[in-house]
């Protein structure tokens, strides 16, 4: 390399600086967009909130991936969303003020964006009184309930949501719910990917 | 002579009396950070114990500064909102000062309105659009996405009016000389008034830097898939359904912390007298 | 003839070409403003003649939603609240924040330090700084009422977050919170100011206080409007640091200490009535609107005298 060309990149370098190290760091950053979020996220198919229930992560993504089986979707490009760890206070909503999570479950439920909801009975209770979860018909599950045999809450169907207690998501032995909101596009997958979960319990069984 | 050396008694006494308000100021200030470092090698059961409280712990968890990072993704949490704040930052300063500078430099019809427009939403609570945001947000398959945070964050109209304020600051008859040299618009822009606002930029920086990087119901409503989630929302991963562990927000919340105050200590150079003032004299 | 014409048309073709360019400076910021938060903002104005609650299809419902406000203990209690909140906090924020401002804007030691230790109570996590203030203010355990006892001898030591006194607690937690936020708006305005000046001062003999009424409070104009503006519209907003102060065994805000934001949660959220909450919010929105606007017009003046 002679001189001249190395006299004019100094030159470049010198009065450019700040540019070139401003391009530097937005390919950097662009770089770095790409190899993070990248690739494209699957579709979500369902999208539920576990409620008031402590259910692993671990857990969840079992469930979700069994419940895409059932569904007959493609686990690469499609998923069952459900996100756990959400906390309300049923019997002061008010309190939730700091949480943001009432903020979190009505815009969902307003923009029929959430399609079910793994809670307790009284979260259950909390949403039918405002009506927004969808009835069940009685025999829609039953099936469930009686191949579940001997556990006699298993798969029962009480107004608003079915009893999954028996697919033990959660360590606690507490009852769990299953509920699927009115205002859902796609109350039929989520009836589907519930009785997944109760089948799912009776294989262990 | 008399007159000299009271001038400087005066002074000194004046700075004393300065240094002595700040310590105090800084006593005030302080207070929450040390609660802060505190709770943070507490257990839960410590953490709002008053009676009696104690600064240090008869056994420090240490430990919580190591659990915070097994027991949640945060490396992940913290990649993600280092890329939101990064870009949010970026493209909130570079378009609030472009349009600050037609609204403070620039003649076109409906400008006043235009800007009470602007100002106008500030007044808006997000509570109350909330929802139909939401709503269009989903219908554009925004939701669940980093990019929906980007776009909600990085136009607002607190920007414009900021830098707004500040360029007005900067005499229009640098502007007028620049015109009658032949320099456009943009020139004049790219190379008087940005080299300018320094001062200004720093605080816009500062400040969106702040909000997005402690950015909590946004994130919480938008997004739902756990390698997407930012910092704030790892925190509250710590409340449980029966307790929350304090200890570890704590802990969480000083490490979240270090990154805003370096950015604000390495700004705050930029509140210099003169940087604006000795431009102007040119 | 001719020619005056076609200098007026020369004329306006190079009004429309500066348009052009003022039109193509804010494009970039307003086209995502006006996408992602005036849509939305509109379509939230509607929703105050509908009446929504998710589930079953929107009404319309004229003003009915005006009308029941009008009659609405709750509102008018939180629109009082919000309103001396307001009043107490703007002026002393303001003054706090300036003075702030100016004493670290001097030549002194550790100025970054000080500086970054007036901003920390923005940056704190809230639940901390609750924490804190729940100790200081503590009724009977508390530093503050313990100087009270001791020092001054009060009989009666008053409970901060009780009923008479939580707006003043609300005022005095917010000026301490967001003092260092507006200090550094100030010591980024006060960089303005020109040196030239002060000197100028000086030579006339000016003191400390004449500088700063002659010199630094005109040039100061700009950055106080917008200190001013926005705190007003961020004071009509509180809302966090109400509910984390305030919020009683229930979480709820009573009488004494809601606020129009918080009420506009409850509504909204609690109640699943989003078309009152949105005529709550356009009552907020026409007063913030009108005291802007008198705040522009005296900004508008001053500009001009």
């Amino acid at each position: 390399m002679d001189d001249r060309m190395k006299k004019k990149l100094e030159n470049i370098l010198y009065y450019h600086k700040t540019k070139i190290l401003a391009g530097i760091a937005a390919a950097a950053l662009l770089a770095w967009g790409i190899f993070f979020f990248g690739g494209g996220s699957p579709e979500t198919v369902l999208y539920g909130e576990a409620v008031n229930v402590d259910i692993s992560p671990e857990t969840a993504e079992e469930a979700c991936g069994r419940g895409l089986e059932a569904l007959g979707k493609d686990p690469d490009r499609e998923q069952i969303l459900l996100e756990t760890g959400m906390e309300i206070d049923t019997e002061n909503p008010e309190k939730n003020a700091s949480s943001g999570n009432l903020e979190k479950m009505t815009t969902a439920i307003f923009a029929h964006e959430i399609d079910f909801m793994i809670c307790t009975p009284e979260v259950m209770e909390y949403y039918a009184e405002k009506d927004a979860l969808e009835q069940m018909e009685r025999g829609e599950a039953q099936g469930d309930a009686e191949s579940a045999g001997d556990d006699a809450g298993a798969g029962a169907v009480s107004g608003y949501g079915i009893d999954i207690t028996a697919a033990h998501l959660s360590d606690s032995g507490e009852k769990v719910m299953f509920c699927i909101f009115k205002n859902s596009e796609h109350r039929e997958e989520a009836m589907e990917f519930a009785e997944s979960l109760m089948q799912a319990s009776d294989m262990e069984g | 002579m008399a007159k000299k050396s009271s001038m400087h008694r005066n002074r000194v006494v004046g700075k004393v009396l300065i240094y002595a308000l700040l310590i105090l100021i800084t006593a005030v200030m302080v207070v929450p950070f040390l609660w802060m470092l505190s709770a943070s090698i507490k257990t839960n059961t410590e953490v709002f114990d008053i009676t009696p409280f104690q600064f240090i712990p008869d056994e420090p968890q240490w430990s919580n500064y190591q659990e915070i990072w097994t027991k949640i993704p945060l490396a992940r949490f913290i990649g993600n909102t280092v890329f939101l704040t990064i870009v949010v930052t970026t493209l909130q300063m570079l378009t609030s000062s472009f349009a600050a500078y037609a609204f403070a430099k620039l003649q076109f019809k409906h400008r006043n309105a235009l800007f009470l427009a602007y100002i106008a939403t500030i007044a808006m609570p997000w509570q109350v659009y909330m929802v139909p945001q939401f709503i269009m947000m989903r219908g554009m398959g925004l939701n669940d996405k980093l990019l929906a945070m980007i776009c909600l964050q990085a136009f607002s109209a607190f920007g414009v009016f900021l830098m707004k304020q500040f360029y007005e600051g900067i005499p229009d008859s640098l502007c007028e000389a620049a015109r009658i040299d032949g320099m456009s618009e943009y020139k004049i822009y790219s190379s008087i008034m940005l080299p300018l606002s320094k001062p200004a930029l720093s605080t816009l920086i500062i400040f969106t830097f702040v909000n997005t990087w402690n950015d909590y119901l946004g994130p919480l409503i938008y997004l739902k898939s756990e390698a997407k989630k930012t910092i704030q929302l790892g925190l509250k991963m710590f409340i449980g359904q029966y307790a929350a562990e304090y200890g570890l927000i704590m802990a969480g919340s000083i490490i979240t912390l270090i990154p805003v105050l370096i950015v604000f200590l390495a700004l705050q150079k930029y509140f210099v007298e003169g940087v604006a003032a000795t431009g102007i004299k040119g | 003839m001719d020619n005056s014409v076609e200098l007026k048309k020369g004329r306006k073709n190079r009004d429309k070409k500066r348009a052009l360019v003022a039109y193509s400076f804010i494009a970039p910021n307003f086209i995502g403003f006006a996408v992602f938060t005036l849509v939305p903002i509109v379509c939230a104005f509607a929703l105050g003649f509908l009446k929504w609650d998710g589930n079953n299809p929107i009404q319309f419902v004229g003003l009915e939603n005006f009308k029941e406000l009008s009659g609405d203990s709750m509102f008018w209690a939180s629109l009082k609240n919000t309103i001396i909140y307001c009043v107490g906090t703007v002026p002393l924020t303001m003054i706090a924040s300036l003075a702030l401002a100016i004493i670290l804007n001097q030549k002194i030691k550790a100025r970054g330090f000080f500086r970054t230790v007036a901003f920390f109570p923005y940056v704190a996590s809230l639940v901390a700084i609750t924490a804190v203030w729940a100790m200081i203010f503590h009724p009977s355990k508390g530093p503050i009422n313990a100087v009270l006892y001791y020092v001054f001898h009060m009989e009666e030591l008053p409970n901060w977050f009780g009923k008479d006194l939580i707006l003043l607690t609300l005022i005095l937690f917010s000026v301490w919170k967001y003092m260092g936020y507006y200090m550094v708006i100030y010591l980024a305005g006060l960089q303005g100011v020109s040196g030239e000046l002060y000197e100028a001062a000086s030579l006339d003999g000016a003191g400390t206080w004449q500088k700063f009424r002659y010199v630094t409070w005109p040039q100061l104009r700009p950055t106080t409007f917008f200190v001013v503006v926005m705190l007003t519209i961020n004071c009509f907003k509180v809302y966090d640091i109400a509910i984390m102060l305030a919020g009683g065994a229930d979480g709820r805000l009573g009488t004494s200490s809601t606020v129009l934001v918080y009420y506009i949660y409850q509504k909204a959220f609690v109640e699943w009535d989003l078309g009152y909450s949105s005529a709550i919010a356009m009552v907020l929105f026409v007063l913030v609107l009108i005291i802007t606007l008198i705040q522009f017009r005296g900004n508008a003046k001053y500009e001009n005298s």
